[in-house]
């Protein structure tokens, strides 16, 4: 068969690959998408003290990085059996709430953007960031940058850096906030609420109002109906920092939902031989393969998954957002992958405002940011969404803190099989018998995985080495023929 | 063809931040953008590896190369931009010594294979399936790149003719070297650049040189005067063997160095080198018992004392030579 | 040194002494010379004899007391102290003299330890690790600017080299003991990058062992019969050694690394050992997480009354490493 391969993908977090097998016909047989990176984190964290996972464990993802620092120091918190005090989860969930606002328009204007605003099959040379603000104009530009800027100094206040943040501890924060920073912060909220409008309403001229961008975000090729999962706080309302985790399924209705400590009931990884990614999915209904449906275990957690899961935003902008686009796209829950961008400028909003009404909390300020904890430490699991889906970190620890075993459950990861089968089907939609193979048309099919903003270095924080391998051997009829092992010993074992 | 200077930069196994640090220079991007082009940026822009491969060997004037080297493809396109750039540099710290991935050279590569396919459990994986690197599937082949056995620095797998230490580099640092390369004054190749000459401790504003260690904590388990040097209280910071220019944007947080921006000239292993001074600072009464208990409140010595520079490091040298 | 005459004397002198803080016992001194005996400074520095100037500051030989170097370089150690028959705690009474001769405008002879200012980043290691507090930062200008940078005090150092162990930019170093000098002989003759120059059953051992650690001249010559496989550096302290020297050692092939220290207690340099100790614990234990032979490295400690026990300690090391060597060698043939 003739095999396509885009090499590497681009504009996301990571590496990865798309081979696209086209058959005799010139019809697609299936798409894989590979990723060919991994480091080890849950193996070589072993051993270390849980009180530095925070600081380690975001060295995962330069994007996200504080969606790791959030979950890891949850996940020492419940290890250390401690309850920081609210004055240090408020500062926590500060911190992150500008992060979000930073993330969310880091990919909404540089990595995914570009292809709204410059156009899918433009010239590669202008299809990026720099092709965007000479579309938009320098004005708005330079506004982008600047609503950045900001929102990059308020995590730096808050944790010291915005790339890799040192704030967390188990029992709080490290540092506390004096009345002149929170007053620089009130004031990087307030601009970020207006950034936020901003982005929403070039989202509606730019996108929206585009009919060739809406056809194809409306198009069955880029729908998939499967399960959605977010967390909620206990009005069922979309939560980045707390929460349960609640599971819709494709009708919309919860399936699910649970604590963090009981995550193992409920998550399973399933492994293919032909990528590094693991494949999460719903261990009630089971591992059918890349399917839609509700028989199916394949869920996606993303912006989109986590405004179908919640009922309803916990700010009045993005409730009126999220309202207005359920109205749009005909109800919850939406299952169109494109619409991801927009929930994730909703989000964007959200996060905004939440940062605004946690500045203007009298207890920001408060000294007592944490505690020491007494207990002695044990297991505990940490869950927050990263801006890229459901992000879990589960610590068993010994009696001093160090980390006996670590698992990780990756945003991204949450969304493998959906991605997998976003491709195909965009793939399989836009190449038939006959089609150019352009550039720009390749492009189509990478803006299939955009929306997903994968983090493909989040995903594949394990690492493998020299395997055993095995061999499948198919005639022309893909009838299996022959199979072969080596395992690592060099012992070559044959049988049909 | 533009007279720009034309710019690539590439993450091997990498977290991103460091595609990030540069994306913080904010409108100084837009002002870079006068003097260069980018010509390959995979985090960033949509050029393939095959519109390198057609490149002309050194068309590219420098490359940021960013992230350590730990699979074949890493090494593959480190030796293919080598080729096409004039000048490599090793941007960010695992680049320049291996930062946090390179912990995983503490450790058994088969371990890490079957903790995270077969072992974790949350992974449902009856039949032991594994990644392959050479996988045929009913349609075809594909390939997964050879992960090595020990992460690298990229100067470990091709010249590099300048450092850019950090993780990340800090935006300013950033800028400072861009535009060292911009009106062409760089120092002379192999220098460690966009940062200082002393250590942290010069930047640093809180008390030192007062108090001695009665015993090791950490970080978590006291609330630290804030004012006073943190290896005075017996918390670990790797401040005093650490490069400076980074602006301690930790020690601002309240909390201690751990040293990514690497050891300054005249350190061949920076966490011998802090393990030595950790352990001078003990109090002048401390018996020989006290000092055994001493040692023992370091709980986690090489993930410690080498978190960002073991693939650098002397001590890793011991354990390449001798595997 | 120059005749005295008795009519040059001062008998005042001892009095002063008598009524300094420390010095209140100095009359108890009947010359027995039993703490001459037992202090190794003589090994070093010929003019050094406690008896001897005690006995001056008895006849009031002022000036002679201050220009010998035995009250600068007392380094109080203590060793003395218990075996002195009159029960004399002779170090404070050196440190008594010193006070007074300190106050008169006498300098130590030195050497002391020397700080580069330029280079200094004022991170104050060198301040906590010394064990004399014979460091302390201070503002000064250097090249033009106030930098906070580290002082040496002349009157407290005893040029240890611990602070030159733990500096990070090499800016304080010890006339001697140098990272330069002690990597000059760790390599001299090509001993540490030379392998080849060596047959598989010569195991390359490194020895660090304390100026203090030799008590006979039995002991000295024993050091010097060692095969060329056995490099022996001596330095001031054990509290020099910088884990990085190991390290080189170690990278280059070198098979096994022997610091040899004072027993606790013992110290020439009041904690130099401890420091020692606790460096080369952490070291062996960072060893071990690197899935490295921590026996390859070790840590020995030997006594003021022990003879014999340092060219012993080097016969055993590089025995256990030949040992070792042979395991390794069965295991792999296997």
């Amino acid at each position: 068969m003739r095999k396509i391969s885009i090499d590497p993908i681009t504009r996301l977090e990571g590496h990865g690959r798309i081979d696209i097998f086209l058959d005799e016909s010139g019809e697609v047989a299936n798409t894989y998408f590979r990723v060919p990176e991994l480091r080890g984190f849950e193996k070589f964290c072993e051993g270390r003290p849980v009180e530095e996972m925070p600081r380690i464990t975001q060295r995962i993802c330069g994007v996200c990085p504080p969606a790791h620092h959030m979950a890891s120091v949850k996940a020492a918190d419940a290890v250390y059996h401690v309850d920081p005090p609210p004055a240090g989860k408020k500062l926590r969930e500060l911190l992150y709430s500008y992060f979000y606002v930073a993330d969310h328009a880091t990919h909404f204007y540089i990595l995914s953007g570009p292809d709204f605003v410059v156009g899918p099959d433009a010239d590669p040379a202008e299809r990026n960031i720099f092709g965007l603000i000479a579309k938009v104009g320098l004005t708005t530009g330079k506004q982008v940058i600047q609503a950045l800027q900001a929102t990059h100094e308020a995590v730096g206040i808050l944790g010291g850096k915005y790339i890799h943040p040192v704030s967390g501890l188990p029992g709080g924060v490290s540092k506390a906030i004096g009345e002149q920073e929170r007053a620089r912060l009130e004031e990087i909220a307030r601009q970020s609420v207006a950034f936020g409008q901003l982005s929403l309403k070039l989202l509606e001229d730019l996108v929206l109002a585009n009919k060739e961008y809406l056809d194809m975000i409306l198009s069955d090729m880029f729908t998939h109906q499967t399960y959605y999962m977010g967390l909620v706080d206990a009005q069922n309302r979309v939560n980045f920092y707390d929460g349960q985790v609640r599971v819709v399924d494709p009708q919309g209705k919860e399936f699910v939902k649970y604590a963090p400590d009981d995550y193992l009931q409920h998550i399973a990884e399933h492994v293919e031989p032909w990528t590094y990614l693991k494949f999460p999915y719903l261990k009630k209904v089971g591992w059918k393969g890349l399917l839609d449906g509700m028989d199916s275990g394949v869920y996606r957690a993303t912006p989109l998954s986590r405004l179908n899961a919640a009922d309803g935003m916990a700010t009045p902008l993005a409730q009126e957002a999220y309202e207005r686009m359920f109205e749009t796209l005909g109800g919850k829950p939406v299952h169109q992958t494109l619409a991801t961008h927009w929930a994730r400028v909703i989000e964007l909003l959200y996060a905004a405002e939440r940062a605004l009404e946690l500045t203007l909390d009298p207890e920001i300020t408060s000294p007592e940011v944490r505690i020491v904890p007494t207990e002695v430490p044990t297991e505990g699991v940490g869950i927050v969404e990263a801006p890229r889906g459901t992000l879990t970190h589960h610590y068993i620890t010994d009696e001093r803190g160090l980390l006996k075993k670590v698992n990780l459950v990756v945003g991204t990861t949450n969304n493998t099989a959906a991605i997998s089968m976003s491709i195909k089907k965009a793939a399989k939609g836009l190449i038939t018998a006959g089609t150019e193979i352009t550039q720009g048309l390749l492009n189509r099919i990478e803006m299939a995985f955009r929306a997903y903003d994968p983090c493909l270095a989040c995903a594949t924080h394990a690492l493998p080495g020299q395997t055993p391998l095995m061999l499948y051997i198919y005639d022309h009829t893909g009838t299996l023929i022959r199979r072969a092992t080596r395992d690592e010993d060099g012992i070559v074992d044959e049988r049909l | 063809m533009s007279d720009k200077l034309k710019l690539a930069l590439y993450w091997a196994a990498s977290c991103g931040g460091c595609e990030i640090a540069v994306i913080e220079l904010g409108e100084k991007l837009l002002d870079l953008m006068e003097a260069a082009e980018i010509v390959f940026w995979p985090a960033g822009t949509d050029f393939k590896y095959a519109d390198v491969e057609a490149m002309a060997d050194g068309y590219i004037d420098m490359c940021l190369f960013n992230g350590a080297i730990r699979t074949a493809e890493n090494e593959h396109i480190a030796k293919l931009l080598r080729r096409k750039s004039k000048v490599m540099v090793a941007f960010g710290s695992c680049a320049h010594e291996g930062c946090i991935p390179a912990l995983a050279n503490l450790t058994d590569r088969e371990g890490v294979f079957t903790r995270a396919y077969l072992e974790t459990p949350s992974t449902d994986n009856p039949e032991c399936t594994l990644p392959q690197m050479h996988c045929v599937v009913p349609e075809g082949e594909l390939d997964l790149p050879e992960f090595y056995d020990t992460v690298k620095t990229l100067a470990q797998t091709v010249k590099v003719d300048y450092f850019v230490p950090g993780c990340p580099p800090v935006a300013e640092q950033i800028w400072n070297v861009l535009q060292a390369v911009i009106s062409g004054n760089l120092p002379e190749p192999g220098s460690v650049v966009g940062a200082g000459q002393k250590t942290v401790c010069e930047e640093c504003e809180r008390i030192k040189g007062e108090h001695k260690v009665k015993r090791f904590v950490r970080p978590h388990e006291v609330i630290a005067d804030p004012e006073r040097c943190f290896l005075e209280q017996g918390i670990i910071c790797a401040g005093p063997v650490t490069r400076a220019g980074c602006g301690r944007p930790c020690l601002h947080a309240q909390m201690p160095c751990r040293g990514c921006y690497g050891p300054p000239d005249g350190v061949y292993d920076q966490g011998a080198k802090l393990l030595g001074i950790v352990m001078s600072l003990i109090d002048g009464e401390a018996d020989p018992e006290e000092v055994q208990r001493l040692v023992s409140e370091i709980v986690d010595p090489v993930g410690t004392f080498y978190r960002f520079s073991l693939a650098d490091s002397l001590l890793q040298t011991v354990k390449s030579k001798r595997d | 040194m120059a005749t005295v005459l008795s009519n040059q004397l001062d008998p005042t002198f001892k009095d002063e002494v008598l009524a300094e803080p420390g010095g209140e016992h100095l009359l108890r001194c009947y010359s027995c010379g039993t703490c001459m005996a037992t202090c190794l400074v003589r090994r070093y520095n010929e003019e050094f004899n406690p008896r001897r100037v005690l006995r001056m500051v008895m006849l009031g030989m002022r000036e002679q007391v201050f220009r010998n170097p035995t009250v600068w370089l007392c380094s109080a150690c203590d060793a003395c102290y218990p075996r002195c028959p009159q029960g004399i705690h002779i170090s404070e009474l050196m440190q008594a003299i010193k006070n007074i001769g300190m106050r008169e405008g006498y300098e130590p002879p030195g050497p002391v330890a020397e700080v580069d200012d330029t280079a200094c980043s004022g991170c104050g290691m060198c301040v906590m690790a010394c064990p004399y507090e014979a460091l302390y930062l201070k503002d000064k200008e250097v090249e033009g600017t106030m930098h906070r940078v580290s002082h040496v005090d002349r009157y407290r150092c005893m040029s240890c080299g611990v602070c030159a162990a733990v500096c990070p930019l090499s800016a304080i170093s010890v006339e001697g003991y140098s990272n330069e000098d002690v990597l000059v002989r760790m390599q001299s003759g090509g001993w540490l990058s030379d392998r080849q120059a060596f047959s598989p059953d010569e195991p390359r051992v490194l020895v660090f062992h304390c100026n203090w650690c030799t008590r006979v001249e039995s002991d000295w010559a024993a050091l010097s019969e060692f095969p060329p496989n056995v490099r022996i550096v001596p330095i001031a302290c054990s509290g020099r050694v910088d884990p990085q020297f190991i390290l080189l050692a170690l990278s280059e092939g070198v098979d096994g690394v022997l610091v040899v220290g004072c027993d606790p207690g013992e110290c020439h340099y009041k904690q130099g050992n401890y420091i020692a100790q606790g460096k080369m614990h952490l070291f062996e234990r960072s060893l071990s997480q690197m899935g490295l032979d921590p026996s390859r490295v070790r840590f020995a400690q030997t006594g003021t009354d022990d003879r014999g026990r340092l060219p012993h300690l080097i016969e055993q090391m590089v025995d256990d490493v030949k040992a070792r060597a042979l395991v390794g060698a069965v295991a792999s043939e296997v």
